[in-house]
Formats: structure tokens, C-alpha cells, sequence
């Protein structure tokens, strides 16, 4: 939970970077471990890696209490480095539970960070959830997800947004477009989803009878053929495809969900994730 | 990856600096309204002085200035328009983004990329 003039900056797989107005804040990091784990021996990998890049001394040192209470759920070592330019403290994180390692520094660009702030951070931080779901947020979407599916792919850009998440039979892709006024202003629904889902065959998505919002959609019939359905199975790695987008009039926006399996789509699917899946 | 592939600041300027310039329009465009609404841009292109050389040796003078078109899209109208000298960066993308709900993370890179798109062929200047 961070202050809300702090922006991503980059974002990655693996890691985040957060900035304000004055510079880069917030820098997460982490990476499931396997066999044993060694606070000391990635502190120092640490440090050499960034050793000639920002970082002009980097040291281990004790956690200030209010940090040491927000993590009791993890295994922590406390660093604070000083660069050329800007200096930093933070935490090496490792959780037995699910073995990951994350690395979570606060960088100070001449301004302090309130050591308030950073507990509630540190305070919120989860590396694994106990529910069969898995909350995805970033700028103004947020959708709850099997925790089956692994983020692959993603693409943010000025109007639209693109998450691209698969298990091992399935890829599930959220789309957002905005602003819907000027992309929807002289075509429909229909025809914009056509064209933005590039898998759909021409003139392919039609008008559901949703009464909550302007609702389209399309989904492959699986063949009522066995050879055909063999066929499809062979040539294509997911054969079944279902979209859905509805318009989201008040936000002026347009949410889209793709599935694409191995095996034909459950219509109760779609629904679960339309409707864990919304625009803040 | 950055975040909207925000570009890393070669010039120095910093990001609240750059928020803070006022885009002028170059007063040798023509600005006209389209059927659609929309704007069309006619503005001079300066050619290499080499090309300008082999131009007026041939006599064709009349080809030393060239005239280049830019149509602008209803979203590019709209920035166009909001450009008058006194309005800072930060004041733009802040009505832009109001103006279509959009996060202001997203309004930020899109306002500031056409602007710096008009910028690279000579359509504006910042002060």
C-alpha cells in the first residue's frame, strides 16, 4: 500500500520501480529460490552487481524496529547503501512458506522518506496469498485471477492496456481501451471488437444480452466432427477461443477478456473472470 | 520495461521542468478545419542546403519551399487546440486526462508524446 503520488516508473516480471515528482522511490524485487537461501551471500551479489553503477558503499545493518514488527512473517537483513547521488535502505526478504526472495528498498533523492510511510508499506507487503485467486491491479484495472495463471505478457500504452496471463491449458488476455467516447464515435461495439481482437473473423462478435452495459461477444464452436476437432487440436496450440468486451459508459472505457484453450471454453468461466474484472 | 515507455531524460530536463514549458505554434502553419472536424496542418519544410543548391542551379526556385501535410485525429485536434502560449504542459494533460477520465499516468505519455511529435517537425516551439 504506497502513498498515491507515487507512480510506476518501470515495471517488469520481476520487479517494480515507483517514483514521485523528485525521482525514483520504491525499487521491488523478487524471484522464487530453490535450495538453500543465504541473506549474506545475495546481499553481496547485490551490492558488486550495482557496485560501479549507482552504488558507492552498501552495507548490511540492523532493521529499524517498526520494520522489524511490520515483517515477522519473513526471514530479513536490513541494508542501507550510499550512491553518487542518492542514498537508500532497505530489506532482503526471504518466505519459507512459498521461497521467495524479494528485495524491497526505499530510495531517498534529497527528500527523506517518512519512516511511517515505509512501515505501512513493509507492513503490506504479501508474496503469496492464501486464496485460490490472485489480485492483478495496476493504474485502472484490477482483476482477481486463478492463481494457476502466470503473468507471460503485458503492453501498456496511451489507450490501451494489455495483460496476457496462461496456465498450462489455458491463456487468458485483459484488454482496456480508452478513451471509449472517441474510439466508439462513429463505429459500434461490435465492429471495434472485430477489429482490436485480431483473432475473431470478420463481423464475428455480436450483441449480448447483458442489462448492465453494452456487451459483445464471440467464441469458437467446437466441431461437432471428431476429425475436425483432432485437426483443430494439431494444427492450432489453442484451438477454442472465446472474447468478450463490454463499454463501460460511466468510465468511459472498454474492458475485454480473451480465453484461449486446449480444451472448449466453460462459458462459467468467462463470467468468473468478467466479473472479477473492472476498471477503478 | 518502462512503464509507457517513457523516455529517459537525455536533455537534462528534468520531468517537473518539462511539465512546467508552454508550447507556441509556429505562426507559419495553416490550420485548417476538416469535414470531419478535425484539423489539417500545412507547414514549410526546410530542405538541405545541398538539395536547395541543385534546385536553383535547374532554376526551380519555386521548389526551394516545400509544404508538407499533417492530419490530425480527433484526440490530436484537441491537444492542438488547447495549445495558445500560456498554457504550461502539466495544464494540458491535466485537462486532457480530466477531460476523458483516463489515468493521469496514461493522459501524461500521450499529451507529451504528440507534443514532442509536433516539436520534432518544427509545428511548435517551448518556452
Amino acid at each position: 500500500m504506497v502513498p498515491d503520488d507515487w507512480e510506476i516508473k518501470e515495471i517488469g516480471f520481476r520487479y517494480i520501480v515507483l517514483q514521485t515528482d523528485a525521482g525514483p522511490v520504491l525499487e521491488v524485487k523478487w524471484n522464487r529460490v530453490k535450495g538453500n537461501f543465504s541473506h549474506r551471500r545475495h546481499l553481496k551479489r547485490l551490492t558488486k552487481s550495482n557496485e560501479k553503477k549507482t552504488v558507492r558503499r552498501a552495507a548490511e545493518s540492523p532493521l529499524p524496529d517498526a520494520w522489524q514488527s511490520a515483517l515477522t512473517e519473513f526471514e530479513s537483513t536490513g541494508f542501507s547503501w550510499q550512491g553518487w547521488s542518492q542514498r537508500g535502505m532497505g530489506v532482503l526478504l526471504f518466505c519459507p512458506a512459498c521461497r521467495n526472495a524479494t528485495l524491497i528498498q526505499f530510495i531517498e533523492n534529497g527528500r527523506g522518506i517518512k519512516k511511517t510511510v515505509s512501515q505501512r508499506i513493509l507492513a503490506s507487503f504479501r508474496d503469496h496469498t492464501e486464496a485460490p485467486v490472485c489480485r492483478w491491479a495496476v493504474f485502472d484495472i484490477r482483476a482477481d485471477l486463478p492463481e494457476s495463471l502466470r503473468l507471460k505478457r503485458y503492453r501498456f500504452e496511451p489507450g490501451k492496456f494489455e495483460l496476457a496471463f496462461s496456465s498450462k491449458t489455458r491463456q487468458v488476455t485483459l484488454l482496456r481501451w480508452a478513451p471509449a467516447s472517441i474510439i466508439l464515435s462513429g463505429t459500434s461495439l461490435e465492429t471495434f471488437a472485430d477489429r482490436a481482437i485480431a483473432f475473431s473473423p470478420g463481423n464475428a462478435f455480436r450483441l449480448c444480452a447483458d442489462p448492465a452495459q453494452p456487451t459483445v461477444e464471440w467464441k469458437t464452436e467446437p466441431s461437432a466432427n471428431w476429425r475436425t476437432r483432432l485437426g483443430q487440436a494439431f494444427k492450432k496450440k489453442y484451438p477454442f477461443k472465446h472474447a468478450r468486451c463490454w463499454h463501460l459508459a460511466d468510465k468511459n472505457r472498454i474492458l475485454g477478456i480473451k480465453i484461449e484453450g486446449q480444451a472448449p471454453i466453460n462459458p462459467a468461466e468467462m463470467e468468473r473472470l468478467c466479473i472479477a474484472y473492472e476498471s477503478l | 520495461m518502462k512503464a509507457f515507455k517513457e523516455k529517459d531524460e537525455k536533455n537534462g530536463l528534468s520531468r517537473e521542468d518539462a511539465l512546467q514549458c508552454r508550447p507556441v505554434k509556429n505562426p507559419e502553419i495553416i490550420a485548417v478545419r476538416t469535414e470531419t472536424d478535425d484539423v489539417l496542418l500545412t507547414y514549410p519544410v526546410t530542405l538541405r542546403p545541398w538539395l536547395v543548391r541543385i534546385y536553383r542551379r535547374f532554376g526551380k526556385t519555386s521548389e526551394v519551399t516545400r509544404f508538407k501535410k499533417l492530419q490530425l485525429d480527433r484526440l490530436g485536434t484537441e491537444v492542438w487546440e488547447m495549445i495558445d502560449g500560456r498554457s504550461t504542459v502539466e495544464r494540458m494533460v491535466e485537462r486532457f486526462g480530466k477531460k476523458h477520465q483516463l489515468h493521469p499516468k496514461e493522459a501524461e505519455v500521450a499529451v507529451t508524446s504528440f507534443l514532442r511529435d509536433l516539436g520534432k517537425r518544427g509545428l511548435i516551439a517551448i518556452k
